[in-house]
């Protein structure tokens, strides 16, 4: 055995030297590897590779910040290592914590995650504004449990969150699936007391009225969801991530870009633009497209219809019948003296992606035409979809007098007046809107939405 | 001096020890959840070919291969929601794809299902029309119709002033000798599944069956075996339930969840009905894998495919077939012609920064319903939808498959790709 030690010293030692190295160096020298989704943006390896050398030379903010770039790209592992080396820096930071069990979340490793949220319930909270991470460690916990198909440990969790609303939404969720609706239902009032239009609490809460044997409940509930436009915070994870996207990247040009709107500087427009131009070049990236779009966009507004044009048409060429640019196309073929060709392409447009504007325009040369029939049957479905938008805002006496111009516009309409009669029922107008729902029906027999709206009323 | 001493000796174990150690500390280790589909070579022989044409970043929605003109040779018909048309691909005698359009200015085509609606004895084209990519609970969906003409398609709307449809699926519902629809109004945060009843002269009447965002398929078949077609359902927003619409004659019927989980971020993906275990009944078989609500997709561990026996009496029981990140989409088909069903899977959202990750998997079935994953091929990647059918006339199953490309990474672009079948691997 004694002769053979020699031999395994060389093969193990040699052995190791020759195959470790290679990663120990690069682990030594780099301290970041750009994962390979993010080298389609051409800026960001740089920029990443900036941040990373701060963080290899800086400390925890350093780290933070690097991690924050990647986990905006969607580069969960590689943000795992930044926060997990800026949590080591700085045991305390609650943030630094939280943003590791969010990488852990999202790579599929649940308890894990949930090991590093619930730290983050032991840590003290950051100074200043910010909104504690706690209630969102809580809720995370129980959705990871969730993920887990432990409602059990989830409904604990949830109890552990109260006045947190989608931990409270989840835990109504969990008391309907399992024979609890009343208990349920009590919650979901509490929610809806607090958030009137939040759609979740509306949409658990027909479902619960369901449960419960109370159908006109149920529907009424549904007509809630319908209008309203609160949306809980019940998958934060987007709304987390949702800031970091543009902090590097071509995001970060378009986000600086967008700021510039408001200016409505031209020429400061025009630079940044072509900065996003330059850097993107002939890569097959969506950038490229909103870039062509934006590019369209600056021309048509400082007057140059033929760049407009020719911008759509690099985008038409990789393969886009994106409804925007044909719109700006349109718009651009209008000043640019061939208003016949706007409106064949508009017609198109409203097959596509039907838009009150494109209506109005259409309307407009319907009636340079001499059509006033058509016109008004144009405008009414301008009128249609201004006053979906503006009953999505929770609006319907303003709804429906864009309903009532539609009905007036064309009496033919069978969603003009079910829409219409749908308001009036809403706005408790009862006659009316009977007599709305009987008009759409009459128009149209084999319409359902009229028929059900029209069971609810009273004989 | 003994050069190898004592101290050589431990030396050495010390070496052994640190380098041990090193190695652990230094190896690529996967995280706990990471569920990627690679897997073992294929034993039946694929060969890919590239079908489509289309130049960018194609958007393909759904793909099938059809025979639509009755002559004996199917093509591939797909939904190709950037170009807003429905595309026609037919692979000529020398290998070549030609490719043309069926159908232009279709506001972001879902998907497309052929049937002879006006009993004329040709196939029309029903197209759920999604209206927008990307997340939208605006009233952008229609049903549109375009009925077969000797000179191409005229267009009717059915239904509009719906929020984004995903899926339409045809058949004679209320026993009325016409052909009735079956809606899946995915929506975003509203939605619900309708069926539109056919009343003659062109007009359907529409009925909500089930109020939910998220419908994504709504597969018809006979599941109770008493004769009439039911429909099923797969809800996958909010909640992950799968429903089944039983019919009661006469045009009602009652509604029946027959399974969810309280995974919410399992990510159903569609539906597809088929006889998998060649029973004689209906089973329900669920590709597990959508996460398009997070900005990055990554693969997690609950994602696959899932089977779901049809055991009678509405009873569906849960089979947990495969594990594949981010899988979208599955097909049914004996690929290797042993007499029994296998399964093809793709994946939009696998872990991509590996080259090696498939996209495309084929489970196959040992005859007793147990699957052992073969992979295909990992390139194209991000897709969303496969279909199979005999492409090239050989009287075997083919692969055809769509690619979405919407999510980094920008690269292995595909459009519409196909597999070729070519028997046993040598």
């Amino acid at each position: 055995m004694k002769r053979l030690l020699p031999l395994l010293f060389v093969v193990v030692v040699g052995g190791g030297l020759l195959a470790v190295p290679g990663r120990l160096t690069r682990l030594l020298t780099t301290p970041v590897v750009i994962p390979a989704p993010l080298r389609t943006d051409p800026l960001l390896a740089a920029e990443l590779e900036t941040l990373a050398r701060a963080a290899a030379a800086g400390g925890h903010p350093e780290w933070m910040a690097y991690g924050d770039a990647l986990l905006g790209q969607g580069a969960y592992l590689a943000a795992e290592a930044a926060y997990r080396r800026a949590a080591t820096l700085a045991p305390e930071d609650i943030e630094a914590r939280f943003a590791l069990a969010l990488c852990i979340d999202r790579t599929g490793r649940m308890k894990e995650s949930n090991e590093h949220y619930q730290a983050c319930l032991e840590l003290p909270e950051v100074a200043g504004n910010r909104p504690s991470k706690k209630p969102f460690a809580r809720y995370a916990i129980g959705r990871n449990l969730l993920r887990l198909e432990d409602e059990v440990g989830a409904e604990a969790a949830f109890r552990q969150n109260p006045g947190f609303p989608p931990a409270e939404y989840q835990l109504a969720r969990i008391l309907l699936f399992s024979d609890r609706p009343r208990e349920a239902e009590a919650i979901v009032r509490r929610g809806l007391a607090s958030l009137p239009l939040a759609l979740e609490w509306h949409r658990l809460h027909a479902r619960i009225l369901d449960a419960l044997g109370r159908p006109d409940e149920a529907a009424a509930a549904r007509e809630m969801e319908e209008r309203s436009a609160h949306l809980l915070e019940v998958n934060f994870n987007v709304d987390y991530i949702g800031p970091l996207t543009e902090k590097v990247g071509l995001n970060r040009l378009f986000a600086a870009y967008e700021a510039t709107r408001s200016t409505a500087d031209p020429a400061a427009r025009d630079r940044l633009l072509t900065a996003i131009e330059a850097a993107i070049g002939d890569r097959l990236i969506p950038e490229r497209f909103r870039a062509a779009r934006l590019r369209a966009e600056l021309a048509l507004a400082t007057g140059d219809p033929q760049a407009a044009l020719a911008a759509v048409a690099t985008a038409a060429e990789l393969g886009s019948s994106d409804p925007n640019l044909l719109d700006i196309k349109a718009d651009a073929l209008d000043k640019s003296g061939n208003p016949d060709q706007a409106t064949r392409l508009r017609e198109r447009l409203v097959r596509i992606r039907p838009t009150a504007k494109c209506y109005r325009q259409l309307a407009d040369a319907r009636a340079a035409a001499g059509d006033p029939t058509g016109r008004n049957r144009l405008l009414a479905r301008a009128e249609l979809l201004d006053g979906i938008a503006t009953y999505r805002r929770n609006d319907p006496a303003g709804a429906a007098g864009h309903f009532e111009e539609a009905t007036r516009l064309d009496p033919d309409n069978a969603v003009a007046w079910y829409r219409l009669g749908e308001m009036q029922f809403h706005l408790g107008r009862k006659a009316e809107a009977a007599a709305a729902l009987r008009q759409a029906l009459t128009i149209s027999p084999g319409s359902g939405r009229p028929q059900r709206l029209l069971d609810l009323l009273p004989d | 001096m003994r050069l190898f001493g004592p101290l050589t000796t431990a030396t050495t174990l010390v070496g052994v020890a640190v380098l041990c150690l090193m190695a652990w500390a230094l190896q690529d280790r996967s995280p706990e959840g990471r569920n990627v589909g690679r897997t073992e070579a294929s034993p039946v022989a694929l060969s890919q070919e590239a079908c489509s044409t289309s130049s960018g970043l194609p958007q393909i929605t759904h793909v099938q291969v059809i025979d639509l003109d009755g002559a004996g040779r199917p093509a591939v018909i797909a939904c190709d929601a950037r170009g807003n048309r429905i595309i026609r691909l037919d692979r000529e005698t020398d290998g070549a794809w030609a490719e043309s359009v069926l159908i232009d200015d279709v506001g972001v085509p879902a998907h497309a299902t052929f049937v002879d609606v006006e009993g004329d004895g040709d196939l029309d084209c029903l197209v759920a029309v999604l209206g927008d990519i990307s997340p939208s609970d605006e009233a952008v969906g229609r049903v549109e119709l375009f009925r077969r003409r000797a000179d191409g398609y005229s267009r009717e709307v059915l239904l509009e002033d719906v929020r984004r449809v995903a899926d339409i699926q045809a058949a004679d519902l209320d026993a009325d000798g016409d052909t009735d629809l079956a809606v899946a109004v995915f929506g975003y945060s509203r939605g619900e599944i309708l069926w539109l009843e056919n009343t003659g002269d062109g007009q359907f009447a529409d009925h909500r069956l089930h109020s939910a965002a998220g419908g994504i398929h709504v597969p018809i078949a006979d599941y109770d075996g008493d004769g009439d077609p039911d429909i099923a359902a797969i809800i996958s927003q909010d909640d992950e339930e799968l429903w089944a619409f039983e019919n009661l004659g006469g045009g009602t019927f009652e509604p029946r969840m027959l399974w969810r989980t309280p995974n919410f971020d399992l990510g159903s993906a569609g539906l597809v009905a088929a006889d998998l275990d060649q029973d004689g009944d209906t089973d329900l078989i669920l590709p597990t894998g959508d996460n398009l609500e997070d900005f990055a997709a990554y693969p997690q561990p609950y994602h696959g495919c899932l089977w779901f026996e049809n055991r009678g009496d509405w009873t569906f029981r849960e089979h947990r077939i495969a594990e594949f990140g981010g899988t979208y989409a599955a097909a049914v088909a004996d690929l290797d012609g042993d007499g029994d069903n296998d399964v093809v899977l793709i994946s939009m959202a696998n872990d991509w920064s590996d080259p090696d990750n498939a996209s495309v998997v084929w489970l196959e079935n040992d005859g007793r319903q147990t699957f052992v994953t073969r992979q295909v091929a990992t390139a194209p990647i991000h897709l969303v939808t496969v279909a199979t059918g005999d492409l090239n006339g050989d009287n075997r199953p083919d692969i055809i498959a769509g690619s979405l490309n919407l999510r980094s990474p920008f690269e292995r672009i595909g459009g519409v790709t196909g597999w070729l079948n070519r028997g046993p691997a040598p």
